[in-house]
């Protein structure tokens, strides 16, 4: 037989009771606050994973953000081209007419009138800005005027550089084409290439002389099948950030499942837990108060 | 009759003090150390008569006190283990709840940070786009300072801690040692038995001693104990304590070291690394696992943010069109003088942005031995130690020890034989990082090159192949800008450089025999070639260590040109760069991002506060074990006493009824007589 001191006994209750009420305290702070893991201290793997995901979530947000960025632009883009796209087709419709015998030199230059609204139209067009006032068109030099006339003479003054934004960890998508590649780069019917506003301003002068457009009309198709790719490749690229943007998406949705997995208390548990430590503390303190009341002294007198 | 009234009186006597012994214990009872005494009797010598021996009543051999050295020790021992492992874990939880509290932790400040840069290349030109990364990188600067002023209080902390308890132990040897001198003079009185009041005296002393350092005990015969603490210094000899000291350390200012005298006037010794158990163990455990290792860490991030984000910001192109300056403050530390040296040189740690990945979290010592410098890793395993002379491992000579570099400053009187210094290259990087922009339109959010397919003046393009080429890239500033008027042409010929070889010649770019690129279209060439192609070493080296790719086939006479990217406000080449170092493996030999090597120190000091947390429940589980098994032998159960009181009561009033008798015998006998 052990034999107990009084003070072991007086210690032995008393750190029952403090222990429950550790455990309780802890159940109870949990349950305040959501959380299964506390500190990194409650679960150290489970801590760097959290930290992990959170990461992994908040720069696929990011990613999100990105791509709503570029997808907004783009959709600029898309309206700038398409807009243009349109007021070629007009030209082309116009040069055909005017390259008809049945047409005055008076009806030509009438049409001509028109031809130089759609180039005008094409031009403000071409100097389109995005939401932020920079100018779409012009590469890396956004404040820079893409376009300018002078004297019948188009100038491009921006450069070739496609701004790239981050849609995924590995992936960049263009949020722009340069004013090149779309209005200057054109390919002619020959092979070679042109200047899409020196083509329209050569249907305009000739019209206005009254006589029917030189250009070949197979350059103007050429033109409208020029703007028909960028849109296409824009249209193109709007698709693909649908796409990643979903993959992202679902990206999120995964990690936030096993964010909440592995970080989120489970209450149902936690709850009966609380109950199960709240009886063993009342246990405690029932078997303490009625040890302690036990001694012989009672029964001296 | 006077035998029976000796016998009676010798009993009343005895009884009279076995109960006192029972009433010391019951008010002995919650006295902390106190072991029961109790009262051991002994029937008298009896006296010979002619029937044989009568007896002669009882006397006290020994008021005894219940007690088990080994048990004791065991205590003490269980008692230093526990304090070490409690102080270690108290400790270790404010770390623990620093680190892992999002609104004071890093990794949120730095993915900030780097989202910010994101929304840049988003939108270089915006201003509030701009605006955001000035606040996040102000928000990381000070969230980095904020976490290592922690480490800097809690090292306060624990030094100012460490010198309390120091003081403390100083006060209890020396009560000891006054306790020893009570107990050898206790025992020349008491016939070889000490009074066992000072006994449990003592053994508390012990016991207080024994929770602030591990010690062991050496029994002498006068009664006196010898106390030594870590692998045997002396603290407790007979009559004299030796006084604990903290000292500062010569190497290491942070981290004062622990003394003990020698007694005389022999300057204290340094103890520090045999000290063991206890809460001092315990505070220089802290000190070392947690602080020291996990500033040192925190540094690395620090260290690796700031050098990588400025070598890369440095590569770009602000919005006024200016080279990026340094976005963090570029980091330096002086190497610790040793207070023992007597040159008075200097020692300055920098950096090299290229061998981040080499860094460790590891101090180095740096000794002299009057010609050759020695650099020694200061960790479980080091590498062998860099031997070399000045000016070898300064930034000129571009060599590094684990990626930092030494710059060397003579002072008056230079460096002398034997001189040396404490080199932490990373332990002080998370206080110093300073973010170093004030106007937003610093950030370099653009590329300093673009380029372009040559064309006539107004924008209209005269190459007529089908060719290509990239936007270039840069790895240092040399030669860049290009200069206003001086773009580098590539013109596509069939004899690239006189060689007879398809390719381009390059003008204002590489001179003479280098100034052309070989491309072949006829050839893979056509699907993408990377220049430069290794053909010419260094080739562009003069320019930035250009690098692009051409691909398509070509016409002669076809030209590109490599430019300075002036106007290029939307451009954001940079700004991505920069969001991209978030996922570059910069640290560790190229295995863990910044954030990484964050969340491991977050893991660590999780998994070590963890272990300190179960060691200590273990520990205090063992103490109260042992403590139960002394307190089973040694401490007072109240029942046992009111036991012992009927008893010896009991035994007390027979006794008096026996003085009765024999006074009744005596009347009889007197009574008798008068008749």
């Amino acid at each position: 037989m052990l034999r107990i001191s009084t003070p072991t006994q007086f210690q032995r209750g008393i750190n029952s009771i403090l222990e429950q009420q550790a455990k309780l305290g802890y159940t109870q702070e949990q349950i305040a606050s959501g959380k299964k893991v506390l500190s990194p201290a409650d679960d150290p793997a489970a801590s760097a994973q959290l930290l992990e995901l959170g990461r992994a979530i908040e720069t696929v947000n990011q990613y999100q953000e990105n791509a709503g960025r570029a997808k907004s632009r783009l959709e600029v883009e898309e309206v700038a081209i398409s807009s243009a796209a349109s007021a070629l087709q007009r030209v082309r419709e116009l040069a055909v007419q005017g390259g008809s015998d049945t047409f005055t030199p008076a009806q030509r230059a009438s049409m001509a009138v028109e031809v130089r609204e759609m180039q005008a139209h094409i031009l403000s067009q071409a100097n389109a800005k995005d939401s932020n006032g920079e100018y779409i068109f012009s590469g890396f030099q956004g404040r820079v005027q893409p376009f300018t006339e002078l004297g019948g003479v188009y100038t491009y003054n921006g450069d070739m550089g496609r701004r790239e934004l981050q849609i995924s960890a590995d992936r960049t998508l263009a949020d722009r084409d340069s004013g090149f590649a779309v209005f200057m780069d054109v390919p002619t019917s020959a092979g070679g290439t042109q200047n899409m506003f020196a083509m329209i301003e050569q249907i305009a002068v000739d019209l206005e002389a009254g006589t029917a457009p030189t250009a070949p009309l197979a350059d103007v198709d050429e033109a409208v099948a020029h703007l028909a790719q960028v849109l296409a490749s824009v249209g193109g690229r709007l698709k693909s950030i649908d796409e990643q943007t979903e993959v992202n998406t679902d990206f999120v949705t995964t990690m936030e499942i096993s964010r909440v997995d592995i970080g989120e208390l489970d209450y149902a548990e936690a709850i009966t837990r609380f109950s199960q430590q709240q009886i063993a503390l009342e246990a405690a303190q029932k078997s303490f108060a009625q040890i302690q009341g036990m001694s012989l002294f009672n029964f001296l007198n | 009759m006077a035998d029976i009234l000796n016998i009676g009186v010798s009993a009343l006597n005895v009884y009279k003090r076995a109960l006192s012994t029972v009433g010391h214990n019951i008010s002995n009872v919650n006295t902390p150390g106190y072991s029961r005494q109790y009262v051991e009797l002994g029937a008298n010598d009896p006296t010979r008569d002619g029937a044989g021996y009568l007896g002669n009543g009882v006397h006290v051999n020994t008021i005894g006190r219940r007690y088990d050295d080994f048990l004791a020790s065991q205590v003490r021992n269980a008692q230093s283990a526990s304090s070490f492992q409690g102080t270690l874990f108290s400790y270790a939880e404010r770390i623990n709840n620093l680190l892992g509290d999002p609104n004071t932790g890093l990794d949120s400040a730095m993915q900030e940070y780097f989202n910010a840069m994101q929304t840049v290349a988003d939108d270089p030109a915006s201003m509030a786009a701009r605006q955001e990364v000035m606040s996040e990188a102000s928000t990381l600067e000070s969230r980095f300072n904020q976490l290592s002023q922690h480490y800097d209080n809690l090292r306060n902390s624990v030094n100012s801690d460490m010198a309390l308890k120091i003081s403390d132990a100083n006060a209890l040897a020396t009560s000891i040692a006054e306790i020893n001198l009570a107990i050898t003079a206790s025992q020349g009185v008491g016939n070889g038995k000490a009074a066992p009041d000072l006994l449990d005296q003592r053994d508390q002393l012990l016991r207080d001693l024994s929770t602030i350092v591990g010690i062991s005990t050496a029994e002498q015969s006068d009664g006196a104990v010898n106390v030594f603490i870590g692998t045997g210094q002396t603290l407790v000899v007979g009559g004299t304590a030796f006084a604990l000291s903290v000292v500062p350390n010569a190497a290491d200012g942070a981290s004062p070291d622990i003394a003990v005298s020698r007694g005389g006037s022999g300057q204290p010794q340094a103890i520090t690394s045999f000290v063991t158990g206890g809460e001092l163990g315990g505070l220089l455990e802290f000190r070392s696992d947690f602080l020291d290792e996990g500033q040192r860490r925190l540094g690395l991030t620090a260290v690796g943010l700031v050098e990588a984000t400025n070598q890369q910001h440095a590569l770009g192109l602000d919005l006024q069109g200016g080279m990026g300056g340094n976005l963090f403050s570029s980091l330096s530390f002086s190497g610790e003088n040793n207070r023992n040296n007597t040159g008075n040189g200097t020692v300055d740690i920098t950096f090299n942005p290229t061998d981040l990945g080499d860094l460790t979290t590891h101090n180095y010592q740096l000794d002299f031995d009057g010609t050759n410098w020695t650099a020694t890793q200061l960790s479980d395993n080091p590498p062998a130690p860099v031997v070399f002379a000045p000016p070898a491992y300064s930034p000129a000579s571009g060599n590094t020890i684990d990626g930092f570099h030494l710059a060397f400053t003579a002072g008056t009187t230079a460096w002398a034989a034997g001189d040396s210094f404490l080199l932490k290259p990373t332990v002080a990087a998370a206080g110093a990082i300073n973010f170093a922009l004030t106007d937003p339109r610093q950030i370099a959010a653009a590329a300093p090159l673009r380029s372009t397919e040559v064309t006539d003046a107004n924008g209209n393009p005269v190459n007529t192949g089908s060719a290509a080429i990239t936007q270039p890239q840069i790895a240092t500033t040399t030669g860049i800008p290009l200069g206003v008027g001086l773009p580098m042409g590539f013109t596509f010929t069939n004899n690239a450089g006189g060689t007879g070889n398809p390719g381009f010649d390059i003008t204002n770019g590489p001179a003479g025999p280098n100034d052309y690129i070989l491309y072949d279209p006829t050839t893979a060439d056509r699907f993408g070639k990377g220049f430069p192609d290794g053909s010419i070493p260094n080739q562009f080296s003069l320019f930035g260590g250009l690098t692009f790719e051409i691909s398509g086939v070509p016409a002669v006479g076809d030209q590109f040109q490599v430019e300075d990217n002036a106007g290029g406000t939307g451009d954001n080449r940079n700004a991505l760069a920069l969001a991209g170092l978030q996922s570059t493996l910069t640290l560790s030999g190229g295995t863990n991002t910044f954030q990484e090597t964050y969340s491991q120190l977050v893991s660590d000091v999780g998994s070590k506060t963890r272990y300190a947390e179960i060691n200590y429940n273990a520990q205090e589980g063992l103490l109260a074990s042992h403590e139960e098994s002394l307190f089973s032998i040694a401490a007072v159960n109240l029942d046992e006493e009111a036991a012992d009181l009927m008893r010896y009561q009991q035994a007390y009033q027979a006794a008096a009824q026996v003085i009765n008798v024999a006074g009744t015998i005596f009347d009889t006998l007197l009574g008798a007589v008068r008749r």
